[in-house]
């Protein structure tokens, strides 16, 4: 059993890592693939609006129930497509995920959250009374015409049944109290909600029935949207893990509840990684393997190794450091656009608060050698300034300076940050560690007058 | 028997002729004459074509004085069409203006026949896709036997009418469809197709056409028409028939 | 990294205020872009927006001009061949008419198919197909001299004839 240690000093003059073979570095974002990916998801929601009033007339409008038909056609149709922004929003494309980084996807995924699911209620709130109108039949009964008598209503209702329950169990107060894995796993079943109810949209929309070419565009985007989360949710995460074959190798205490965790693969001079990223990992032990959580590498590999160093906060981060060599590990990704590409300025700033000194730890390592990096280490206590010889070390080797802060929040002030760094609107700042600390720093950091642009942040939560 | 296909305003008209002591070689000059006067009706009467007579007449651009003569004919036909049909088949209220077509359908089919009848032969029939006009009677038949198209079963009919004049029929394609939302709702008597058997075919197309518009009101409208004869098939599957409907076995032993 | 929290219930913070969909106004852009192009396709079709036309009434479909069949003085000549047009979509559903001809002349135009929502509605709202008294399910075996039915939106119908007629190969 190898001691694998990451040794600083094993980097070229240029940051690049030295050895037999070095590992790839990671594609560089290319930011116009996501405003594209916006400007075409904002031109097929106008369009799915337009093919709703453009199915509908002034006589139908008239007609009993008319107005609420045309409300509930509109609500279906702009409904169903917000559901599939959403999707593609978590559907980890890397094109997309390399610039606009899945910390602000997920966000925005949840943001969007309410949209959808309101609409589809609403959809089938508005056509059931407006059926029922149109029939002159009660509600109830109408509900009962749908069941028994339009084609693929049954598979819609159980759809609109399952999404409900996950818009529930998302909701913040009833999310706070399950596990997180039965949450995310009655989240899953939104996949299911949507593929069942497809096949009522094309049966029954009216922008659909006689018009083949919008039916055949609905079911190409569908169909498409189906392939991009498999390829790039499931398979590329699989064909990924099973080319590198990853396995825990060594686990070694950085510090009294952190440890770094070593891991080896095969062709690991293939995986393009920049420095700053995270995977998802997936040990595949009885208990864990279903589980996948992100950690970000706490170095560039070093073929045919990787490190992550993990915090013992949790039963699961726990269980990290009870890993025994040998265990399998699936990964997903690189994600994350926390990298040096972010940077629009040669000089750099580098905050990192408690365990955040990871993804700082190997963003360094891509950072060119005129960066004149300023970093500032953040901790409570002394011990928990991991990987600080390493920092020194390459910091020294690019003819930086590094700060210590240690200290509790009443001690140590964080405006301290302009005396210590004279030149800060100068520099681009990377900060990362737990939420509230890069909250107070990036508000700090926007308050001296850093530019929006140069402020890039990675937030760890505990 | 002479048998011909035209295509011509938008749909077949086909002829089935029997010369009887009219000579052959007349009959098919008759039948190739009355295809150009549809062509001709065609060109005159066409609504997607802008530079119709009647496209300019209904945009304003020609006054029925200087517009062809027809114009005029159809117009009055028009208007008494109207009055017998107790104002449901009304072409002043189409969307796009003046629309004429439920009738000269029908007209133009006449026309055709008018011209075999001139031309001396003993029996035809001349159908413009579904509007059928009527001369003589078949070889070896005592009347003619016209099937009416089923409205929801297509290589069906819904019944075989004995006929002798003019036959037209119209449906609910024309009213518009109800795709799978049941807009109006109702499901009181909606009028899945309207037979319309007398003596002249432009009106009996447009009675047809009335009657399937009219819905609910259409049976009162039926009974109270002279001289013709409807039969009405609702979208329940009800029937109704006026007296003078004269139903048919389906084969003749 | 692990997951990333919410941000703080409520409080605007800065990382969120960084997060923030600075794209909206491109993407509001694009929404209406998409909106404007689609009634834009629609008008063009020929049907004003929210007007009571629908694509496919009678009045404003342009039917292809045929040229007038000659007819020959011999009689027809040749075996009779049939051909089904193309399915065409006539706005209230789908038709396909048949065409037999013998030699270059037609001796007879069918309906093939016929699929209209309407029927499909019905079915639907009765869930029994009514029977008619006096139908006959066959028109082959009826002994009848010709068939009144009322007429289909022209440009399809004509659009399947045409094409059954190009597959016999006749003009």
């Amino acid at each position: 059993m190898t001691s694998v240690t990451f040794d600083p000093t094993l980097t070229s003059h240029r940051g690049r890592p030295r050895g037999p073979s070095s590992s790839r570095p990671g594609a560089a974002p290319r930011p116009m693939i996501a405003e594209v990916a916006l400007i075409f998801a904002g031109l097929g929601f106008g369009t799915c609006i337009g093919l709703a009033v453009t199915a509908e007339t002034w006589k139908q409008l008239a007609a009993p129930g008319g107005v609420a038909m045309f409300l509930g056609n509109l609500t279906g149709l702009a409904g169903t497509y917000l559901a599939l922004v959403m999707v593609l929003l978590v559907s980890r494309v890397p094109a997309v995920e390399r610039v606009l980084g899945q910390d602000r996807l997920l966000a925005w995924h949840r943001r969007l959250a309410p949209w959808p699911i309101s609409l589809i209620v609403a959809h089938a709130v508005l056509l059931t009374l407006a059926y029922a109108e149109a029939a002159r039949t009660g509600v109830f009964s109408q509900i009962g015409v749908f069941l028994r008598s339009y084609p693929d209503m049954v598979t819609a209702t159980i759809a609109l049944v399952v999404m409900i329950v996950i818009a529930v169990t998302s909701v913040y107060s009833v999310r706070r109290r399950l596990r997180r894995e039965r949450w995310w796993a009655v989240h899953l079943f939104m996949y299911l909600a949507l593929a069942l109810a497809f096949a009522h949209e094309i049966a029954l929309g009216p922008s659909f029935v006689g018009h083949p070419f919008t039916r055949l565009a609905w079911s190409v985007l569908w169909s498409c949207s189906a392939g991009v989360v498999l390829v790039y949710r499931f398979g590329l995460p699989v064909f990924r893990s099973l080319r590198h074959r990853l396995e825990v190798v060594e686990i070694h205490a950085e510090s009294p509840d952190t440890v770094s965790v070593i891991c080896r693969g095969r062709h690991l001079d293939r995986l393009a990684v920049s420095g700053g990223q995270f995977f998802e990992w997936r040990f595949l032990t009885r208990t864990m393997w279903w589980q996948a959580h992100p950690f970000s590498l706490s170095a560039r590999p070093r073929p045919p190794f990787l490190r992550l160093t993990v915090k013992g906060v949790g039963d699961y981060s726990s269980a990290v450091a009870k890993l025994r060599p040998g265990t399998r590990v699936a990964i997903e990704g690189p994600y994350g656009a926390f990298t040096t590409h972010a940077r629009r300025r040669r000089k750099v700033l580098l905050i990192a608060g408690g365990l955040g000194v990871t993804a700082t730890r190997s963003l360094l390592e891509d950072l060119p050698k005129d960066c004149d990096p300023v970093v500032i280490l953040r901790a409570s206590r002394a011990e928990d300034l991991v990987l600080a010889t390493e920092m020194a070390e390459l910091v020294r080797h690019r003819k930086g300076r590094v700060h210590e802060l240690v200290g509790s929040r009443k001690e140590v002030r964080i405006d301290r940050i302009a005396e210590l760094v004279p030149d800060l609107v100068d520099r681009d700042v990377f900060v990362s560690g737990p939420e509230g600390f890069v909250d107070r720093v990036v508000a700090t950091v926007l308050r001296l007058g850093v530019p929006k642009g140069s402020v890039h942040f990675e937030v760890y939560s505990l | 028997m002479i048998v011909h296909t035209e295509p011509v305003m938008g749909t077949m008209v086909s002829f089935h002729v029997e010369p009887g002591e009219c000579p052959v070689k007349d009959a098919r000059a008759a039948v190739v004459s009355a295809c150009k006067k549809l062509h001709e009706l065609d060109a005159v009467f066409s609504t997607w074509k802008p530079e119709s007579p009647l496209s300019r007449f209904r945009n304003g651009l020609l006054g029925v004085q200087d517009a062809p003569s027809d114009i005029g004919l159809v117009l009055d036909m028009c208007e008494e069409a109207m009055v017998l049909s107790q104002g449901w088949f009304d072409p002043w209220a189409m969307p796009g203006g003046f629309d004429p077509t439920g009738l000269v359908k029908g007209w133009a089919t006449e026309q055709a026949l008018a011209i075999l009848r001139q031309a001396g032969v003993e029996a035809a029939m001349v159908n413009g896709g579904g509007d059928i006009a009527l001369l003589g009677l078949p070889k070896g038949q005592d009347t003619w036997r016209i099937g009416i198209r089923h409205p929801w079963r297509p290589d069906a009919l819904a019944c075989v009418l004995e006929a002798s004049t003019a036959v037209a029929t119209s449906g609910c394609y024309e009213r518009g469809p109800h795709l799978i939302n049941p807009k109006d709702g109702t499901m009181l008597f909606d009028t899945a197709s309207a037979t319309v058997v007398g003596s002249s075919l432009p009106f009996c197309d447009a009675l047809a056409t009335a009657l399937v518009v009219a819905g609910d009101d259409g049976a009162e409208l039926a009974r109270s028409l002279k001289g013709y004869d409807a039969y009405l098939i609702g979208v329940d599957g009800k029937e109704e028939a006026t007296v003078g409907v004269v139903f048919a076995e389906a084969t003749v032993v | 990294m692990t997951e990333p929290a919410r941000s703080t219930r409520g409080r605007a913070t800065s990382t969120s205020e960084l997060r923030r969909m600075n794209r909206v106004p491109a993407v509001a852009l694009a929404s209406a872009a998409g909106f404007a192009g689609i009634l834009a396709l629609h008008a063009s079709s020929g049907a004003p927006v929210l007007t009571g036309a629908r694509l496919g009434t009678p009045g404003s479909t342009v039917p292809r001009t045929t040229a007038p069949s000659t007819t020959s003085s011999l009689p027809p000549t040749g075996t009779p061949r049939a051909a089904v047009g193309t399915s065409e979509q006539y706005g209230y559903g789908v038709l396909a008419v048949k065409v037999a001809v013998r030699g270059s002349r037609i001796i007879e135009v069918s309906m093939a198919k016929l699929q209209t929502a309407e029927q499909y509605s019905q079915s639907l709202a009765q869930q029994v197909i009514p029977t008619l008294h006096n139908e006959v399910l066959s028109t082959q075996s009826a002994q009848i001299n010709g068939i009144s039915g009322a007429t289909y939106t022209s440009q399809a119908y004509a659009a399947s004839v045409q094409s059954a007629l190009d597959l016999l190969g006749v003009k």
